[in-house]
């Protein structure tokens, strides 16, 4: 049971952590072991971990708190957390062995089909293969786009996600 | 329809909460140190302020990254767990006096206003 415990709790301050990549690394390690000290006097208590999880919210909601409390006061700024968001972003959703599958077999499809379009376009006319080229290369360019965008979906908090369209308009 | 209604009533609420949970906690700060969940206790159950956890330590880090407070970790000797331990620095009292004094002010004005626009 106490080990259950732990691994929950360790889940969640594991997942905290990473939602907490904008405040610096001393900050993050003094927050995660504030939760633990008063998540374990909860449990003390009597509490289940469970119900105390809960009322504290998901680690991203919870870290959410933290860095807007820290942009009220100016120390954080929207653009570095922001900033920080997309690459940490990036990070989990590409570096990933799925995502890196995904990326390598995309590109391999754009080679081929570019490759297929030129040796296409050289056995007839000389200046008919450059218009599906330039497609095939736009279309190459956006799907990428596309599939980053959707890694940083996956892991920015919605809340961040509108803060970013807005900024992007 | 009600239930949206009673949704956006205990938001306003929450949001006047907060307000005013900053002067609270240095309040209780000024005499002596607490932890986070000490102060938590004592703010819901002696100012009513029916915060949570994901309130109370964010605020308690912006106050410490302002000078208002100062934080330090303790070991317990009853059950050797650490604990964060804040408490006001002078800094922190001299806002506080500023918040009491505003604060008095304003409710003075308010309850005149409320008590004016009842009659």
């Amino acid at each position: 049971m106490s080990e259950t415990r732990d691994v929950n709790l360790d889940a969640y301050v594991k997942r905290l952590r990473g939602h907490l990549a904008v405040l610096p690394a001393r900050e993050r390690d003094d927050i995660a072991r504030e939760v633990e000290a008063e998540v374990r006097d909860r449990l003390a208590r009597g509490e289940r971990l469970s119900a105390v999880l809960a009322a504290m919210g998901s680690p991203a909601e919870y870290a959410e708190r933290y860095c807007d409390a820290r942009e009220v006061d100016g120390t954080l700024t929207a653009t570095t957390r922001q900033r920080v968001l997309v690459v940490r972003a990036l990070k989990a959703g590409l570096l990933t062995k799925r995502g890196l599958l995904v990326l390598v077999v995309w590109s391999a499809a754009c080679a081929v089909i570019t490759i297929a379009l030129m040796r296409i376009a050289s056995t007839s006319d000389q200046l008919q293969w450059f218009p599906p080229l330039l497609i095939a290369m736009f279309f190459a360019w956006w799907s990428t786009i596309a599939i980053i965008a959707l890694a940083i979906m996956q892991v920015v908090p919605k809340s961040m996600q509108e803060q970013i369209r807005r900024n992007w308009r | 329809m009600a239930d949206g209604g009673e949704r956006s009533q205990d938001n306003r609420q929450t949001q006047l909460k907060k307000g005013v949970a900053e002067m609270a906690l240095l309040t209780l700060l000024r005499s002596r140190a607490h932890y986070g969940l000490e102060l938590l206790d004592r703010l819901n159950a002696e100012a009513g302020l029916d915060l949570a956890e994901g309130t109370i330590y964010p605020l308690l880090h912006r106050l410490e990254a302002a000078g208002l407070v100062r934080a330090e970790w303790r070991t317990e000797t009853e059950n050797g767990r650490p604990r964060k331990y804040y408490s006001s620095t002078p800094k922190g009292v001299a806002e506080l006096a500023s918040m009491i004094g505003a604060w008095r002010a304003m409710r003075t004005r308010l309850d005149a206003l409320i008590d004016g626009a009842e009659r």
